[in-house]
């Protein structure tokens, strides 16, 4: 009866805390209630993984540094503002976290920047042959970071252009621009491989017309 | 025009979410376990107050940051 009541009571307490906004749960965490920043947790961990696999392709990695970026978020709760919500500020976070990490280990792992020199050639043959997802994949992870940052948010996270300036701690037409690259890039590669060049045929040629009033619309 | 394009940027990004390799687990036992660990990690750590300099920090670290990227 008793573990009942206790079972109970606690489903209720997750009801409550389901309800609360972010900056509510924040206000309760800064006044020393830790089991709001669980909620928290609960709420951005998966968005935060898919995010951060998208940089680290590696599921450990990714939750590693998942892991710090809520660390990191706890540790600085004081010095967020408000200014932006609080996704974009652990996203930003998160994105800040998966950058070092990439520096810090350019060795070990593949750096977005040095994909370009690092594939060779006889890859790239394979990967002609290859599934077309994997092989869009391959030039996505070409693009430089800030790029491939505001492509990912953009087409994965399903975010808006304000919202991707506030991650990437930028203009709006900087996020914009940046996004308008990535595609442009693309688009160039997608020319000369003939697979992609198909595909892009399959969905009805859109990418082919891509030009420079492309993203202007929100 | 504005219209036309912004309908072929939502059409190309459906395009591409659609050819998304990336999958993650499905398990919430894999979220749980997770989320047990991150909270664990929170436990041993504590907010750092906000100091006299904190605005200050913020805005170096930001241009930090930038630089970085």
């Amino acid at each position: 009866m008793k573990r009942g009541t206790n079972f109970s009571t606690a489903k209720k307490d997750d009801q409550i805390l389901n309800e609360k906004t972010d900056q509510q749960l924040i206000e309760e965490v800064r006044a020393g209630h830790r089991a709001s920043f669980s909620e928290l947790v609960k709420r951005h961990q998966r968005g935060l993984l898919r995010l951060s696999v998208r940089f680290m392709k590696d599921l450990d990695i990714a939750q590693d540094v998942v892991q710090e970026a809520f660390i990191k978020a706890y540790e600085k709760l004081n010095m967020f503002e408000g200014r932006a919500s609080f996704k974009s500020w652990l996203y930003q976070i998160t994105v800040n976290t998966a950058r070092n990490k990439l520096r810090e280990n350019r060795y070990n792992y593949l750096d977005i920047e040095d994909v370009q020199l690092s594939v060779p050639a006889t890859a790239e043959k394979n990967l002609v042959h290859g599934a077309v997802s994997r092989m869009i994949q391959v030039e996505v992870d070409r693009l430089p970071f800030k790029q491939k940052t505001a492509l990912v948010l953009r087409i994965y996270e399903d975010m808006s252009f304000a919202e991707i300036a506030e991650v990437m701690e930028c203009p709006y037409d900087t996020a914009k621009a940046n996004y308008r690259h990535a595609l442009i890039k693309l688009k160039e590669t997608f020319e000369t491989q003939s697979e992609l060049k198909k595909w892009t045929d399959d969905v009805g040629g859109i990418f082919m017309e891509l030009n420079t009033h492309y993203a202007e619309a929100e | 025009m504005r219209q036309a394009s912004s309908n072929k940027e939502h059409l190309l990004r459906l395009k591409l979410k659609k050819e998304d390799p990336v999958e993650l687990p499905m398990d919430d036992k894999f979220y749980e376990g997770m989320h047990s660990k991150i909270m664990q990690a929170i436990d041993a750590i504590d907010i750092k107050p906000s100091t006299k300099w904190a605005k200050a920090h913020i805005f170096l670290e930001r241009r930090s940051t930038l630089i970085k990227m």
